[in-house]
């Protein structure tokens, strides 16, 4: 059954323009949505997300159109840091908590701890790696149905990418669909399903991973690097 | 949803407001003090100037207290709904309005907090006790006249008061959602968001008050026949109608400018 369905998605800014995007990614698949930058990665995870609305066409979560309700349903780590810098990290802890009833507080508390970082440190004391560790720790600690991971390897070290990797492959809810944007495939190659290759925000090449891997002779990295060759 | 808002909201805005309405109590303190010695016989130099910078401080604390709960207020919004936050808000399960409510709520109780502190602090430092009970006594005397002459009573005074009090918490409304609206509209810009938003607000400040303008003139002009008859029973009676009347005005823009943030905010959001 699929999670989320995007049928005709399109939008424009200017002269940029997404779409139409017609696909889903079905319960306990994880979805790469692979591109350069600019292809519009970002774009489209905010309008699953509801964070912008199509121009035309539909998005769906668990057959609900994004808003509050389908908010409940996903776990969002956008590329930016949202984490509000004051707060301490116990304090979001119990924010994530009040607002998400799928969050799985005693999990957060033992993963951050696993990290070394103490509840009572704000946000803004943290190394850069570490925020977007504690950002991934929050968004994987909800029994969401759809995990929407915008660049989760972007701006951190290797060893870092392994933590990251790691707590995505263990952190996900049973049955819950993943959609993870990247550019740095060789790190996610292991935890892809299926692959949509997008070009100026449209849609290049998708399908199971496997699949195209036996088709094309080659992996999902040594694929993206040829038909993204400059 | 919007309880469990409020709490962090309160949490975000009191670490800039309470330091400085300690502050305040603080240098209010200070400065009655050093104008009581003044006033009690303590005459030398330095006790004059204690006193001078004394009040100095106080009335700098003041400033600075009204200048940062607007910054703050102002600034929140800005930060958690049109910044990097504004990810992790507008993903949150809530739709957009008990976002603005949160806020909103938030900043009207800071004003209402800051501005009866900033009263309360003022009066005390400018006014000693036995002054106050003489204020009273001639209200009240005032207040006795005044109904034994035109018929004005205990029941007219307390809804010129509750009128003059939603009046105001109206038009601090309007004035806070004047800002959110500004922003939201002018965040939907690709470039020069703050720029824009800074020619939304006087656009729109300017359209309030060529309304308002406008509405004066009109009420002016039907009213001009009005002041032939004019006693104290009457004055009160257009008193009570243009604070009505004002009431209205500040509602319906309060109404405009929050349907015009959440417009924006649910409709056109455009986070970098």
């Amino acid at each position: 059954m699929a999670v989320l369905e995007c049928a005709g998605l399109h939008r424009s800014f200017g002269s940029f323009e997404l779409g139409e995007l017609t696909f889903s990614a079905a319960e306990g698949r994880v979805l790469g949505l692979l591109g350069p930058n600019g292809s519009g990665k970002t774009t489209l995870i905010k309008l699953i997300n509801g964070l912008i609305r199509p121009d035309g066409g539909r998005v769906t979560v668990c057959g609900l159109e994004p808003g509050p309700a389908s908010r409940a349903l996903v776990s969002y780590m956008p590329e930016r840091m949202q984490l509000p810098d004051w707060m301490k990290v116990g304090g979001l802890v119990r924010f994530y908590g009040d607002f998400y009833p799928d969050f799985e507080a005693s999990r957060a508390r033992e993963l951050l701890s696993s990290l070394g970082v103490d509840e009572g440190q704000r946000v803004r004391q943290l190394s850069k790696g570490l925020r977007q560790k504690t950002q991934l720790v929050l968004t994987m600690s909800r029994r969401a149905r759809l995990y929407l991971l915008d660049e989760p390897f972007g701006g951190v070290d290797p060893a870092s990418r392994d933590y990251i990797l790691e707590t995505i492959m263990s952190g996900r809810a049973e049955g819950s669909a993943l959609l993870i944007s990247t550019h740095l495939i060789a790190d996610a190659e292991g935890l892809l399903d299926d692959v949509l290759f997008l070009a100026d925000g449209k849609a290049l090449l998708s399908g199971p991973a496997e699949q195209l891997r036996r088709e094309r002779g080659m992996s999902i990295d040594a694929l993206f690097r040829e038909v993204f060759r400059c | 949803m919007l309880r469990r808002l409020l709490k962090y909201e309160f949490a975000a805005t009191a670490r800039y407001i309470l330091p400085l309405l300690a502050l305040l109590f603080v240098m209010s303190g200070a400065a009655a003090l050093s104008i009581r010695l003044l006033g009690s016989g303590y005459t030398g130099r330095a006790a004059a100037i204690l006193a001078a910078i004394s009040v100095v401080l106080f009335f700098l604390s003041v400033m600075a207290l009204a200048a940062v709960t607007l910054v703050v207020v102002v600034y929140r919004f800005y930060k958690n709904l049109l910044g990097p936050e504004g990810y992790l808000m507008h993903s949150l399960p809530v739709s957009v309005h008990p976002l603005i409510w949160s806020k909103l709520i938030t900043a009207l109780c800071w004003f209402i907090l800051t501005g009866l502190c900033i009263y309360a602090c003022v009066f005390t430092v400018a006014f000693r006790a036995e002054v106050w009970s003489e204020v009273l006594s001639e209200l009240r005397l005032l207040f006795e006249r005044l109904s034994a002459a035109y018929g004005i009573g205990a029941a007219e005074l307390l809804s010129v008061v509750l009128k003059l009090a939603l009046l105001l918490l109206l038009g601090t409304a309007s004035s806070i959602l004047l800002f959110y609206a500004s922003l939201a509209i002018g965040h939907s810009f690709n470039r020069y968001k703050l720029l824009a938003s800074a020619g939304i607000f006087l656009g729109l400040g300017l359209l309030s008050q060529l309304v308002t303008l406008l509405l004066a003139l009109i009420t002016g002009y039907s009213l001009r026949g009005f002041v032939t008859v004019l006693n104290l029973r009457s004055l009160a009676q257009l008193g009570h109608a243009l604070l009505s009347g004002g009431i209205l005005l500040n509602a319906a823009w309060c109404v405009i400018l929050y349907l015009l943030t959440a417009h924006m905010l649910g409709r056109r959001l455009n986070l970098e």
